[in-house]
């Protein structure tokens, strides 16, 4: 069944069609919740509280913009409500949070250089974590899950400049730490 | 270009937005420039880094039966709450039409008032509680109500269903492979079965069922669940 017909039996109250449309989105939905609350308890709380907000709204979607635009608006603002709720508690550890192990295969690499990516990639989702939150919902957006810049000022209710400068200052940020991670590695090894 | 220069079109770069002529003086710089060469390089392996991280993420299996356990309660307690505004509305009109009928006619057709108040109000029939309406009544108590539902997932929707039964004072009394489908077998109390076979309904896809008078005691369920 396509997605406007689920859409419109979701605006009813269907339950079934609500969960078959939002199980083709829970994935990227869990990403992004994840990546904007550091650790999965967090994000189980977000992603039910925006399927919450989605099924108590849905009836009120009028396809003025996409189905995506308004749902992960829906997303980013409970994740950043959440935030902002929580900002009392620290922030979780995140050694619990396993290296989802993505590594580009280069032959070339030793194994120290491996490790060091290794490294790297772990700075990187701990800077991501700890960026302001707003730079952070950008560069997640953008960077993580390939929204366009328009998408993105839609769901963040910001003009494109904003957010063409949060990812920036977010970009200029975890570049910081991955080039500290290879100096490291470099001055060790020389 | 200069080094400045360079810092600013980075994220153009990126994003694949720089012209071929800035691209080209980028390139030329980075090439006689090691401290932005060093910047370009990483910034490529930062952004390489971002767009596969979350490729292959799976939602953790408790994520998955919490947000759907919120909709079954959130759905439930919309439909509760329709129930009574319906039910006080018929209640209302067959009150009217009781009364109207029994000073038409010396003796009220039992199933008069019902037909009229549904007819009077336009209200579905299957929006009626149980007790006012007039549907299939078990005469055998052992009767199993028989559903199909079409799944993404045999095993994980086999364990929603589980979890809905205890949820309803019921349980699973069996579960075997059927051809190339899962039959799941269930007993819930007859007072909690319609809402049972509501919240099953919403684990998979298939044709919403008629209402059914469940009776008293233990009502019995076959569900059928076919892979897509």
């Amino acid at each position: 069944m396509d997605e406007e017909k689920l859409i419109a039996l979701a605006s009813k109250g269907d339950a079934a069609s609500f969960n078959a449309l939002m199980g083709a989105h829970e994935r990227r939905m869990y990403a992004v919740c994840l990546r904007m609350c550091g650790n999965p308890e967090d994000a189980q709380d977000c992603l039910q509280e925006t399927m919450l907000r989605v099924y108590r709204s849905i009836s009120g979607f009028k396809g003025q913009s996409s189905f995506a635009t308004w749902l992960y608006r829906i997303a980013t603002n409970t994740c950043l409500d959440e935030l902002r709720r929580k900002k009392s508690r620290p922030s979780a550890s995140l050694d619990g949070l396993l290296d989802e192990g993505w590594s580009p295969s280069s032959p070339e690499d030793t194994p120290e250089e491996h490790a060091v990516r290794a490294e790297q990639r772990r700075e990187i989702r701990k800077t991501l974590s700890e960026l302001p939150e707003e730079m952070r919902a950008a560069v997640v957006l953008r960077d993580i899950q390939g929204f366009s810049y328009d998408e993105i000022a839609a769901m963040l209710d910001v003009n494109v400049g904003t957010v063409k400068s949060r990812i920036s200052r977010g970009r200029e940020k975890l570049r910081e730490k991955w080039l500290a991670r290879a100096e490291l590695f470099d001055k060790k090894n020389v | 270009m200069d080094c400045t220069a360079f810092q600013e079109r980075l994220d153009a770069w990126l994003d694949g937005e720089l012209g071929d002529a800035d691209r080209r003086a980028l390139e030329a710089h980075a090439a006689s420039c090691e401290a932005c060469r060093a910047q370009m390089k990483a910034a490529k392996q930062v952004q390489d880094f971002l767009s596969h991280m979350d490729e292959n993420i799976s939602v953790p299996l408790s994520a998955q039966s919490a947000w759907r356990g919120a909709i079954r309660a959130e759905a439930k307690s919309q439909r509760l709450k329709r129930l009574w505004k319906s039910a006080g509305a018929v209640a209302a009109a067959v009150v009217v039409l009781v009364g109207a009928a029994a000073l038409l006619r010396p003796q009220t057709d039992a199933a008069l008032p019902r037909v009229a108040a549904v007819e009077a109000d336009g209200i579905a029939m299957n929006e009626l509680p149980v007790e006012m309406e007039e549907c299939a009544v078990m005469e055998d108590a052992e009767t199993t109500f028989e559903l199909t539902l079409t799944v993404s997932d045999a095993a994980q929707a086999e364990q929603y269903v589980r979890d809905i039964a205890a949820e309803y004072e019921g349980s699973v009394t069996d579960a075997f492979d059927d051809g190339d489908a899962r039959r799941v077998l269930a007993e819930i109390p007859a007072e909690n079965a319609e809402e049972f076979l509501r919240a099953v309904e919403s684990v998979g896809m298939g044709e919403p069922s008629e209402d059914f008078d469940f009776g008293e005691g233990t009502a019995y369920f076959a569900i059928h669940l076919v892979n897509q």
